[in-house]
């Protein structure tokens, strides 16, 4: 009489569809998203399945329809941010947070003869590098057109372990380098990066250093404001702020997502599938507990990767769990 | 502002510490919008208000009007209390002649102090677009700054209603006879794409068509901007992934930039849908005026009292950008 | 051609698609319908958006006509009825609404007496400049093979003498003096429209005075260039001028134009259309109600009368079904769903029917099965009254055959003691009685709707009858249902390999994932056109309430109130409600009919129903049948009322009508316009 259908996400929207009216559109809005944005995921570019068998493998890891759904309706909610979004706030960072640092740095004003002048010489004289290598400081350099003298653009979190004061500072001198500017793509809690950002600020020379997260989490915001008071020479000028309710976190918080409460329930419920052990966990391990790392409850994805501090019920696999985005860890 | 073209921006603050002090004549609109008087406030903080001229723009009758007067009541005591004065209130009707408006206006440019401070935040396209374009050609006005302020947040509801059909935006109409060949059509991309589809399919399906996708912000916003996309798309499928030009909602200067790079500097003939944030609008709205360029709308007739509230803030200051057209009589914004 | 690519992708044909595209899609179908439209005398199209009107009009513009030339095919339109030439203006785009924002007369006169004329002056140049622009067209393409057809001859001293003729022409008070040739005449024209449009967008001081003193009448300009043209060589005679008037009707919707000047521009336009000249004929798109608005000429007291100064082509009437038939729209529909699949499977006989892909859906009696699934039992409602033999027939039925056992248990719910008695009769011969031909099929898909509701099933729309069904005599919508339905299934077919050139046979319920699709899109798109969001709150309620009326008629005693009907003396009585009603059939979000009513007064009624595309998003069948709800005007306007449809929410009027609304309130459904002036 009729055939199923033969796609299974098809079959379970179909399934769906007559109690939950919006399910259909939601379909149509993560195959719209997955042609345009989730495809360009890098570690899944070798041999892996692709998005949307990652996506039915990834609903049936739960077993309730319910659960089913509302892993879907989870998808369109992830903050996907691709290459051209990368390469958008690397202008942004570099015409915005950086131009009016320099600007304040050298005093200059606007209706002064020729501003523009006073800003290009200051942006010779300025040491732009990455904080870890994660940051893609070559893809900065030429979305922006910036013809630097300075070979050299060290990530700051290798100098921090490797690198020799004295070499830095005789390096600054012998460049003429009036002031940094550290970059980091994203920064979830800032434990990480603010063993180099310390390291730099206690540089003998008090070099002034802007520190430009193009996205930062709440929680780092937080510490970074701490590090600002103890060192007047820093700043901190982030391209984005998340905001805490974009997160799904273990309470809820005024203005969350429709959906929390259904997601907070599930990353809770699922964690021990999620880890692939049924034992007590050590939250100080991977994948850090329910809501990731530092407890951040995060729906980031990044094209390259996506960060530990996004739910596990994304980026991580075990033998129970098969994720959708799988994240590419350091050993 | 680094790179090839000095285009000074950022928190008007900001802006206030690095040119000379000046006495600003501000130009605003009184809304149901809560930020619709935070540069007001932010000049008077600083004392640099010359003086003041307000529109309230008053929508047709709609089922909004009674709480839309109500609110508007309550702008008013506001704005007396910030130190406004009635009489510096203009009443004006959406879609009433434009002459009337640009008589206001070129009434306002005599009396101001040749320095002016024109706020977009609460002005309908509609209005913003010929008021900008009439204060950028006068030769009277020495300093223009243009600024916008960021909502805490948008209505998650239908931001307006019942969009007229496609019309040209008042003193943007296309120019020359006959019409050259458009080129190049610019879409900014916001949350409703009313008639957008149809302007396009019509009209201008020969035209390379590019979307000015506002990012950052991130989200919410970002995922109703793809939203918007993919509405988009459901009528006029874009050939490629180059079509989407992502740039910051606030970002007027690079916005302008990528205009004249599509456009090869003016050399290709542009239209202009603006949708989306005023910002990139008002990157849109200062080329078509240094070009001619036409600029299409599809112009709401309801606007939903909630369409945004409260004010957004950074380290406890209001988030409010100065756009800098004009400084010492020399323009930032050129072909 | 890949068949991963849709072949419905692109919903609107129009020149604008490209020249091979536009002919290979291009149905000619309608065109020997509406010959009208390619013979003198004035035409208006009415149609809403998605009937054809603008693939018709198009096939007016010299870039089409070309377009079918370059392409080797042959033009649709044949013989006599080929030879014309085609100018148009649109009134949205070209900047002629602008006149009225700014004054023109600085004395203190009324602005009002003088616009009119310069709205006529700015579109009689503008008509004359795109017929020189068509002629030369035709004459430059493809080394004038096209001018050679139709016998047009334009070298440059026939040209220039027709030119100068035209120039010395009264009518035009003297603008045009000294000129000499067809260039100059051209840039003439071009700088009264650019110093026009320079005024009106303020980069100009004012109209300058040799322009303000030689204003033409409208319609007059055009019909001497036709004239000149002819006498002069250039056009034969039996070459005929139609000028396309695009986006009329919003001059009685801008809100930009003033209260008065949007009917005032119409009847300029209307006295242009009422001269009846001979020497050019006028075509105007229009949706069904838009048009009748404002009908008076300029500056007479006469009026335009259909017939005597204009036709009417109405698509929809033309396209949709009626009472008795199925009308055009099926073969029209197969024509253009064989044409969009042709590039794709040229191996397969031309034409293609809808039918090859879509099938001839499922029959009810298997629909009903496929609802019913393992529980079929659930699809009865058991009456606690009822015996047990009559409850154990019933599930015995609906173990076997659900459909029939749904009309059986609405059977005895009827009036009428026969019907109540077979309850204690149960009769094993078949046919049954609730399987009487008339009866049966009446209820047929409210039974479907019921049972699929009961058992928690979405219906399954599938087939070439659903889909024309569903189309509701509207090309776009057809082509949006198959478009829809083959992104379902080009996503069903993920990672199965697809045969190239092997026309697939679409799955039933891919089919209806498709379906559902295209009926959510089109409920969501209301709201993108004028007084959409009002429409769409309003449609929400009705399509609520029908659904929730024919989903709880046990009896099945109104399986036709998936519309409703009024008197037409109470809707003429009441000007907003009409009014209301009638936007929403001029956009299309509802079709109305004349109703013949079964009530004794023979009162003269017609009948709303929801635009058919709607009916899945609703859950409601699409087929109209029996008698639709019988309402009053109150009960309409109470339910817009209730939608919050409104400006402000409309009040119920009391039973003592008066034909004037007796306070403010009652007006506020429309507002009056403030006179701004």
């Amino acid at each position: 009489m009729t055939k199923p259908m033969n796609d299974p996400i098809e079959a379970k929207v179909n399934k769906w569809a007559p109690s939950d009216i919006g399910i259909s559109d939601i379909n149509l809005q993560i195959r719209y998203l997955e042609g345009k944005l989730f495809s360009d995921y890098e570690p899944t570019k070798g041999v892996h399945p692709d998005f949307l068998e990652r996506l039915n493998t990834w609903l049936e890891n739960v077993d309730s329809d319910e659960d089913k759904k509302n892993l879907f309706r989870l998808v369109p909610n992830l903050f996907f941010i691709g290459r051209d979004e990368f390469d958008t706030l690397f202008m942004a960072a570099y015409n915005g947070q950086i131009a009016r640092w320099i600007s304040d740095q050298i005093g200059i004003y606007f209706d002064e003869e020729t501003p523009e002048e006073r800003l290009k010489a200051a942006i010779a004289n300025t040491w732009i590098c990455p904080i870890t290598d994660s940051m893609r400081i070559n893809g900065f350099y030429h979305v922006n057109n910036i013809h630097s003298r300075f070979n050299e653009r060290p990530d700051w979190l290798s100098l921090c372990k490797f690198g020799s004061v004295e070499k830095i500072e005789k390096y600054l001198k012998k460049k003429n380098i009036d002031r940094i500017v550290l970059l980091e793509d994203f920064i979830s809690s800032g434990t990480q990066v603010s063993k180099a950002i310390k390291f730099a600020a206690e540089l003998p020379c008090k070099i002034p250093i802007l520190v430009v997260p193009l996205l930062i989490c709440p929680k780092a915001l937080e510490s970074f404001k701490v590090l600002e008071c103890a060192y007047k020479h820093i700043t901190f000028s982030p391209v984005i702020s998340l905001a805490t309710e974009i997160f799904i976190l273990d309470t809820s918080i005024p203005n969350e997502y429709a959906f929390a409460p259904a997601i907070r329930d599930l990353v809770v419920n699922s964690y021990n599938k999620v880890v692939g052990s049924a034992g007590p966990h050590d939250y100080e391990e991977r994948p850090y507990g329910p809501f990731g790392f530092g407890s951040t409850g995060g729906l980031i994805v990044m094209y390259s990767n996506c960060p530990n501090n996004t739910l596990p019920i994304v980026h991580h696999s075990s033998r129970y769990w098969n994720s959708l985005f799988p994240r590419s860890t350091r050993i | 502002m680094l790179g090839n073209h000095f285009r000074p921006w950022g928190q008007l603050a900001w802006i206030f510490n690095k040119i000379q002090n000046k006495k600003w004549s501000l130009l605003g609109c009184l809304s149901t919008e809560e930020r619709c008087l935070a540069s007001f406030h932010l000049i008077k903080a600083y004392d640099h208000l010359g003086n003041l001229f307000f529109l309230q723009i008053n929508d047709p009758p709609s089922k909004f009007t009674k709480i839309t007067s109500e609110i508007l009541e309550k702008r008013r005591r506001d704005f007396i209390s910030l130190g406004g004065k009635t009489s510096e209130i203009e009443e004006h009707e959406l879609f009433e002649n434009y002459n009337k408006l640009v008589d206001s206006i070129e009434q306002f440019i005599k009396k101001s102090t040749g320095n002016i401070i024109m706020d977009i935040s609460s002005f309908p396209k509609r209005f913003f677009f010929p008021i900008v374009r009439l204060l950028m050609r006068s030769s009277e006005i020495e300093n223009l700054i243009i600024t916008y302020t960021v909502p805490e947040k948008y209505s998650q509801n239908d931001l307006a209603e019942d969009p007229q059909t496609w019309l040209p935006l008042p003193l943007f109409g296309p120019q020359k006879f006959p019409e050259p060949e458009v080129k190049v059509a610019l879409v900014g991309v916001g949350f409703i794409a009313f008639g957008l589809p149809e302007l396009l399919r019509n009209e201008y399906s020969k035209a390379s068509v590019k979307l000015f996708f506002p990012f950052p912000p991130g989200p919410p916003t970002y995922q109703r901007t793809w939203e918007f996309v993919r509405q988009i798309e459901k009528y006029f499928p874009l050939q490629s992934s180059n079509q989407i030009i992502r740039v910051g909602a606030l970002d007027v200067s690079t916005t302008f930039s990528h205009i004249c790079n599509e456009t090869s500097d003016g050399t290709k003939n542009a239209i202009f849908a603006p949708y989306g944030p005023k910002p990139i609008s008002l990157a849109m709205c200062v080329y078509a005026s240094l070009t001619n360029s036409p600029v299409y709308y599809t112009q709401p007739k309801t606007y939903n009292p909630d369409y945004c509230t409260g004010i957004k803030y950074i380290n406890g200051i209001p988030e409010i950008y100065g756009y800098s057209l004009r400084l010492g009589g020399r323009n930032f914004y050129f072909i | 051609m890949d068949i991963r690519i849709n072949p419905f992708h692109e919903l609107y044909v129009t020149e604008t698609i490209g020249p091979d595209r536009f002919v290979k899609l291009f149905s000619p179908f309608l065109v020997e319908q509406t010959l009208a439209l390619f013979q003198p005398g004035n035409v208006i199209l009415k149609g809403v958006q998605g009937s054809g009107k603008s693939m018709l009009l198009g096939l007016l513009k010299p870039e089409i006509r070309i377009a079918y030339a370059k392409a080797n095919e042959d033009f649709p339109i044949k013989g006599e009825f080929s030879k014309f030439i085609g100018a148009g203006i649109n009134l949205t785009m070209c900047g002629i609404l602008d006149f009225g924002q700014r004054p023109i007369i600085t004395e203190k006169t009324d602005e009002k007496e003088h616009l009119p004329i310069y709205f006529g002056d700015f579109f009689n140049y503008w008509i004359v400049a795109d017929i020189i622009n068509s002629i030369e067209k035709l004459s430059n393409e493809l080394d004038g093979k096209i001018a050679r057809e139709l016998g047009i001859i334009t070298d440059k001293t026939r040209f220039n003498e027709a030119a100068i003729a035209l120039a010395a022409d009264d009518c035009w008070f003297g603008y045009f003096e000294g000129i000499k040739d067809i260039p100059s005449l051209k840039q003439r024209l071009f700088e009264r429209i650019t110093s026009y449009r320079a005024f009106l967008n303020y980069n100009k001081e004012e109209i300058p005075s040799d322009i303000r003193q030689t204003k033409t009448s409208v319609g007059i300009p055009i019909s001497i260039t036709a004239q000149k043209f002819r006498e002069h060589g250039i056009v034969p005679k039996d070459v005929n001028f139609y000028i396309r008037i695009d986006q009329f009707e919003q001059l009685g919707r801008l809100e930009g134009l003033s209260s008065n000047l949007g009917p005032l521009y119409k009847q300029v336009i209307n006295k242009a259309i009422g001269r009846r000249d001979s020497r050019v004929s006028y075509r105007i798109g229009s949706r069904r109600y838009g048009w009748r608005d404002e009908l008076r000429i300029y500056s007479t007291d006469s009026s335009l009368e259909e017939s005597r100064d204009y036709k009417i082509i109405d698509l929809d009437e033309l396209l949709r079904r009626q009472e008795s038939s199925r009308g055009i729209f099926p073969a029209f529909a197969d024509d253009v769903f064989s044409r969009r699949l042709m590039d794709f499977f040229p191996h397969e006989k031309f034409p293609i029917k809808i039918k090859n892909v879509f099938g001839s859906g499922l029959t009810p009696s298997n629909l009903a099965k496929k609802y019913a699934g393992t529980s079929p039992r659930r699809i009865i409602q058991i009456e606690s009254s009822w015996p047990k033999p009559w409850v154990d027939f019933l599930n015995n039925l609906a173990d076997n055959d659900p459909f029939c056992a749904r009309l059986a248990e609405a059977w005895p719910r009827q009036l009428g003691k026969e019907k109540k008695e077979v309850i204690f009769k149960i009769t094993q011969d078949r046919p049954f009685p609730w399987e009487k031909q008339y009866w049966k099929k009446e209820r047929t898909y409210q039974a479907l709707m019921q049972i699929a509701g009961r058992c928690g099933e979405r219906m399954l729309w599938s087939g070439v009858d659903d889909i024309i069904s569903l189309s509701g005599g509207n090309i776009l919508a057809f082509i949006s249902i198959c478009q829809h339905i083959w992104d379902a299934w080009l996503r069903d077919m993920r990672g199965i390999e697809i045969q190239n050139y092997k026309m697939p046979e679409i799955n039933p319920v891919t089919q209806a994932v498709g379906i559902y699709e295209a009926s959510a899109h089109w409920y969501e798109k209301i709201a993108i056109e004028a007084g959409g969001n009002e429409r769409k709150r309003f449609f929400e309620y009705i399509g609520t309430m029908f659904h929730k009326r024919m989903y709880e008629d046990s009896a099945m005693s109104n399986p036709g109130h998936n519309g409703f009907s009024l008197k037409e003396s109470e809707l003429s009585s009441d000007n907003e409600v009409r009014r209301f009603l009638d936007d929403a059939v001029d956009f299309g979000d509802l079709h109305d009919a004349p109703h013949t009513t079964k009530t004794k007064d023979k009162a003269k009624r017609k009948k709303w129903y929801l635009n058919p595309i709607l009916s899945p998003y609703f859950r409601i069948p699409v087929i109209h049948t029996k008698e639709p709800m019988y309402v009053n005007v109150q009960d309409v306007r109470k339910w817009i009322s209730d939608a919050n449809a409104t400006t402000e929410g409309l009040p119920v009027k009391s039973n003592t009508q008066s034909k004037k609304p007796s306070n403010e309130k009652q007006l506020i459904l429309f507002p009056i316009k403030k006179n701004k002036d």
